[in-house]
């Protein structure tokens, strides 16, 4: 696919911190629906990747652009493109101070400017929609792990993104928590959301990704189909990784 | 209780005045405090400069040379103002240094994580700063800010030294007249506790009200 | 009287202002025992010392308060030590305190004990009663007017001085021409003075601000802060002396009696004390004193001592 109809587009992308070089030239496309895992051992660069795509991490050199548009460096350019940017984090960072309700409705108001009254029926359809209806009107620190996953997937979707980005979102859960986030992916996935999914669960890379990307050492090292990635990897690196995770 | 009940009538409309000045000065110096706030978390290096030297002048440099600067300075700038209004402006810049150095500890309480969230939904920086990360820094801090205002109570008792009639000037006139130094000071100072004591106990029940669950 | 933290400071503003500073840091530990030795001091009022009275064995009564002094070997006297003409320390020599209370002190210390030894305890005017309650001093000198209300706290010898308070206004106004014109005028007075409560009980209608220091109180008046400043007549004529954008208006308006304030009931020292005016004020003095402090401002004769107990409370 070529980037013009990409929905995301990283070219010779490169990040350091300090002396380390943690993205190497990286270059990635995502097309519109597409589904991309990424896994890789820890410390090889996935986090960071996906949070140079909203620019949360600034990039050294390369180019970032979503939907034919380059990443503005700032301002209020900046944060209209971060806007059209779900994220999806690992330890969830609902608003510890507002009702789940608030949480999903704040960014609308906020930054989209919709009305309250039209930002909470979306809101409550959208909290119906990934089962925390009742939760609407709670603290986040009264829901479960997974309850709170699944508000802050339903916070980020509040604001109609063109693309998802989730990082490791089921790995702060407790196990029996894991599947109903993982439903709530696996739907998002079929309704043609655009998603990067930075994920060690294997069984949600084959059952929703289009495409497994494994990277190490900043790199890209391979990138397949769920099914002949897992069941048959090209690199030595990959292999070693798959074998790690699998024996685990 | 003691002489003080001689001049009640006196004694309240000067305790009226400690208390107009203390709310006053109160909400003032809550709301500067947090602009310097913002301002010293702000990605503007002036701004921060700015914030930074503000703190540090008024915590370094002592209230009542402040009072005195802007009773007796001003007026030969051209700026004669009343006492009492001038009064409340010292005391409310003065004691929101000290709420900005409160409210600075209750933003380093905020999780990063909260500030990423922010960002990454599309708040830009003056959104975030006043959606999120200084409402949960007040709910922080609402103990240390009550100490700040019961701090500014008893700096209320310093405008005495400027002309204005509070609590301690009506009763050190009281004094004047009953020589009884030792009842009158204590029932004062017992005004002055009770005044503390309901701030504090303020300050406790916002706080559980306020607190955030985590 | 004013206020023991008066002071004639006539600097630039900012040095006043750390001056304030440090004088109400003063004043915070004052009421504990700062104690201030003072020597013989130098000064004008070095020839008083040389051949002042002392007083005859037989009236240091055994196991009285003279007694106690004498074998102590100190007079522990409260007196301000920033009252211009009155008590002030020389600020370059702080073993020097010298005006007309300083020097009475010095003077009934060689009286007591035939050499002018004196420790200074600064008092606040709220701490005066307490510092004679609880022993802390011997005697007050702090121009401390005699009132009943006071004389039920502690006990009056004296009076030893008689003056009051005047009114003051800027140098070019021409309406205020005593406390007869201050109806609903704004008045400035010292906080902890006698004109506090004097002022409105002769003009009812008149806004009372007051300000802790003498200077402030004058910086006040010349400021346009109020339209006169109602103060002791021997302070403000020192005010005046040297700053030309005030002056003096009219007499006196009222009489404040002076004591020598001790300890409540203890009358064989207050005899004692009133002994010892009578006879300096025979001997010419206590007329000394005053030539060699208020008078040098004040432009008058030596006025007549006032009448040992000639008024109520002593
Ligand atoms: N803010 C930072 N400052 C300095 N170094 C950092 C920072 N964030 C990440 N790193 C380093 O960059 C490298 C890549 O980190 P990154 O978080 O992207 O890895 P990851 O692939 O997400 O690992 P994990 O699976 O453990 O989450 C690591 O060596 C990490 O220590
Ligand atoms: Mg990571």
């Amino acid at each position: 696919m070529n980037s013009v109809n990409a929905m995301v587009s990283l070219a010779g992308v490169n990040k350091h911190f300090g002396d380390l070089h943690v993205l190497k030239d990286v270059s990635l496309t995502v097309a519109p629906q597409e589904v991309v895992v990424i896994v890789g051992p820890s410390g090889s660069g996935k986090s960071t990747l996906c949070r140079t795509i909203n620019r949360l991490e600034p990039i050294d050199s390369g180019d970032i652009s979503i939907d034919g548009e380059a990443l503005p460096v700032e301002g209020a350019a900046l944060a209209r493109h971060r806007a059209d940017v779900g994220m999806v984090f690992q330890s969830f960072n609902l608003f510890a101070h507002k009702t789940i309700l608030e949480n999903v409705t704040l960014a609308p108001r906020k930054v989209r400017g919709v009305s309250r009254k039209d930002a909470e029926a979306e809101a409550m359809v959208l909290l119906e929609r990934v089962g925390i209806g009742e939760k609407a009107r709670q603290f986040p620190a009264e829901l479960s792990g997974g309850q709170q996953q699944r508000a802050a997937i339903a916070r980020a979707l509040a604001m109609k993104p063109k693309v998802m980005l989730f990082d490791e979102p089921t790995s702060a859960l407790d196990p029996e928590m894991v599947s109903e986030v993982l439903d709530v992916m696996v739907s998002l996935a079929a309704e043609g959301m655009t998603m990067i999914v930075v994920t060690h669960e294997m069984g949600f890379a084959r059952r929703a990704a289009d495409r497994v990307i494994f990277m190490d050492h900043g790199q890209i090292v391979e990138e397949n189909t769920p099914s002949a990635f897992f069941d048959a990897p090209q690199s030595e690196r990959a292999r070693s990784f798959l074998s790690s995770v699998l024996d685990h | 209780m003691n002489v003080l009940i001689d001049h009640l009538g006196d004694v309240l409309g000067a305790l009226g005045t400690t208390l107009v000045m203390f709310l006053i000065a109160g909400v003032g110096s809550i709301v500067i405090g947090v602009l310097v706030t913002v301002a010293r978390v702000s990605p503007i290096p002036l701004l921060r400069w700015v914030a930074f030297a503000y703190v540090q002048f008024f915590i370094n440099v002592p209230l009542l040379a402040l009072l005195v600067l802007a009773v007796f300075a001003l007026p030969d700038a051209g700026i004669i103002a009343p006492l009492e209004p001038t009064a409340i402006v010292v005391l409310a810049v003065y004691e929101a240094a000290y709420v900005a150095e409160a409210v600075r500890s209750g933003v380093n309480t905020v999780a990063v994580g909260q500030l990423e969230a922010a960002r990454a939904l599309g708040f830009n920086q003056l959104q975030s700063l006043r959606l999120i990360v200084v409402p949960q820094a007040l709910r922080a801090v609402v103990q240390p800010i009550g100490n700040v205002m019961i701090a500014l109570v008893m700096n209320t008792a310093l405008a005495a030294a400027v002309g204005v009639v509070e609590l301690t000037s009506e009763v050190n006139k009281v004094n004047l007249i009953e020589a009884q130094p030792i009842a009158i000071f204590a029932g004062a100072g017992v005004i002055y506790m009770a005044i503390a004591l309901v701030i504090g106990l303020a300050a406790g029940w916002v706080e559980r009200r306020v607190a955030i669950v985590r | 009287m004013f206020t023991s933290t008066s002071n004639r400071w006539r600097a630039p503003l900012v040095a006043a202002v750390f001056t304030t500073v440090a004088l109400a840091a003063a004043g915070c530990s004052s009421s504990g025992s700062t104690g201030v030795p003072t020597a013989a001091s130098s000064g004008s009022s070095d020839a008083l010392y040389k051949d002042a009275i002392v007083a005859k064995a037989a009236d240091i009564l055994p196991g009285s308060t003279m007694a106690a002094i004498k074998k102590r070997g100190k007079l522990i006297v409260a007196e301000a030590l920033d009252a211009p003409l009155l008590s002030q320390q020389d600020p370059s020599n702080p073993d020097s305190v010298t005006g007309f209370d300083a020097d009475l002190a010095k003077l009934l210390a060689i009286y007591i004990l035939g050499k002018p030894n004196v420790e200074i305890v600064p008092p606040a005017s709220e701490t005066r009663e307490a510092l004679l309650a609880n022993g802390t001093v011997d005697v007050v000198f702090n121009t401390y007017t005699i009132t009943t209300q006071r004389a039920a706290q502690v006990d009056f010898a004296g009076p030893y001085f008689e003056s009051g308070l005047a009114v003051a206004v800027k140098s070019d106004n021409t309406d205020i021409k005593s406390i007869d014109d201050l109806g609903g005028k704004t008045v400035i007075v010292g906080a902890n003075t006698p004109a506090v409560t004097t002022v409105p009980e002769k003009q009812p209608t008149a806004k009372i601000v007051s300000f802790g220091t003498d200077p402030e109180a004058v910086l006040a008046l010349t400021q346009g802060r109020g339209d006169a400043y109602v103060q002791d007549q021997t302070l403000l004529a020192s005010d005046a002396l040297t700053n030309k954008a005030m002056k003096v208006v009219g007499q006196p308006f009222t009489k404040e009696a002076y004591g020598i304030g001790l300890k409540l009931g203890d009358s064989d020292f207050k005899k004692f004390i009133n002994n010892w005016l009578v006879k300096i004020q025979k001997n010419g003095t206590w007329g000394k004193v005053w030539k060699a402090s208020l008078g040098t401002v004040v432009q008058s004769d030596i006025p007549t001592p006032p009448a040992i107990g000639s008024v109520p409370g002593s």
